[in-house]
């Protein structure tokens, strides 16, 4: 009786799992195989469009209609590939902090908003007559803009962000440990070893600084926004850090090396 | 002689009784043997674990040549080390410069992304209803079908709705 029972819901788990496969393959395929080639769709459009236009007809309408929704449900499939793509980007994006786990699944669940949208569109698609799929078309690409870009933007950024949040880290912790070693070592209090010192600290504060902004950009997810030219500086800055430990480095060695 | 009755006589079957005897003593002496082997004298386990103490000492005096070079000069310098880890700290600055060139790289996509789209919303991105948008005139259709056959670069998304729409 057991057996029967685990094998139906086998059964039923195996079923579903070979529904859903082709639907997701089938759309990241369309966008992973750069498939969204819409050339020869383009081109078929132009042809029946003079057709029908030359020689006005039932059937030369329905020609042309047919063609535009062969290429609308292309671009929607494209659309949901993309929207897909940029959403698994952001899904394995390391989140090693809760706000920032916070700030991904904030873009997720958009993304999950977007990629229904463009499902419920793409179901519209077959209703459509040639004005309509003319409006159709102009709507879909005026809400693209003021809704896919920016979730497109801010996903791209949010993978820059997320592996600065490790490198800040990092950097902090050389910060600390080369600041241990110094005062292990004595070498603390000797002037131009603390005034690189002080420059390293500030450095990271303002690193910091910038990464804060960028961080509450996210959290609104605000846009348009600067968390491009915020997250450039902030590595700066960084990077600047990194110089004032070589210094430090050059500094110390010469010290002891005078000491021997 | 019918094969039931032969199996039946197998029950019957053993060993000649000298031979059995004389092969268990054989078993046995060699038993005895191989133990006596084993059984050594204290002194000769004594003289075995020096033996095994020397070549474990020797050992450990090579890995030590072996290695001892740069572990000395890490104990002896501690500033080499932990201040001057110059190897590291150069990998990290590195990584750093890396995450830089990402940056822009990704920073002209979206520039590229952004050329492409005509609106541009200051406010958040929230999921809005379409508009309705006007529908342009047939001679702006074929000149926008026309520069989309005739252009080497694939049409995008937006390019083609674009295109629709006229």
């Amino acid at each position: 009786m057991n057996k029967s029972i685990y094998t139906i819901v086998f059964g039923v788990f195996a079923a579903a799992a070979l529904a859903a496969t082709p639907f997701y393959s089938a759309n990241s395929k369309v966008y992973a195989e750069n498939n969204c080639d819409f050339r020869q769709g383009l081109k078929n459009l132009s042809m029946a469009g003079t057709d029908s236009r030359e020689n006005y007809s039932q059937e030369n309408v329905r020609k042309e209609l047919d063609v535009r929704k062969e290429i609308l449900n292309l671009a929607t499939d494209c659309a949901i590939g993309e929207a897909l793509e940029i959403q698994s980007n952001v899904k394995s994006a390391q989140a090693n902090y809760p706000e920032i786990r916070d700030d991904r699944n904030r873009i997720l669940s958009r993304l999950d908003e977007i990629i229904s949208y463009y499902r419920i569109q793409k179901d519209a698609i077959k209703d459509l007559g040639i004005e309509g799929s003319k409006i159709f078309s102009a709507n879909l690409r005026i809400w693209r803009d003021s809704n896919y870009v920016p979730m497109d933007e801010l996903g791209k950024n949010f993978l820059i962000f997320a592996k600065n949040q490790d490198i800040l880290q990092i950097t902090q912790n050389r910060f600390n440990q080369i600041s241990l070693t110094l005062k292990t070592l004595g070498l603390a209090d000797n002037q131009k070893i603390s005034d690189i010192l002080n420059q390293a600290r500030k450095n990271l504060r303002l690193a910091g600084e910038n990464n804060d902004s960028v961080k509450n950009i996210f959290k609104r997810l605000a846009w348009p926004n600067d968390a491009s030219d915020l997250m450039v500086s902030s590595l700066r800055y960084l990077k600047d850090a990194y110089q004032n430990f070589f210094d430090i480095s050059k500094e110390a060695q010469e010290i002891i090396s005078s000491a021997k | 002689m019918e094969p039931i009755e032969l199996l039946k006589k197998f029950k019957h079957l053993g060993a000649d009784s000298d031979y059995t005897r004389k092969s268990k003593i054989v078993i046995l002496s060699q038993g005895n043997d191989k133990l006596a082997g084993f059984s050594l004298a204290s002194r000769e386990i004594a003289a075995g674990v020096f033996r095994s103490g020397w070549s474990i000492a020797m050992t450990a005096v090579m890995l030590l040549l072996a290695i001892g070079s740069f572990s000395i000069l890490k104990i002896l310098s501690p500033a080499k080390t932990s201040v001057v880890d110059i190897g590291g700290l150069r990998a990290e600055a590195q990584a750093i410069d890396a995450q830089i060139e990402l940056t822009n790289v990704f920073y002209n996509d979206i520039l590229g992304l952004e050329n492409k789209t005509s609106t541009v919303s200051a406010a958040p991105p929230e999921v809005k209803s379409p508009k309705a948008a006007t529908v342009p005139t047939q001679n702006e259709i074929n000149a926008s079908l026309g520069s989309a056959e005739t252009t080497s670069t694939k049409p995008t998304i937006d390019s083609v709705l674009d295109a629709l729409s006229r």
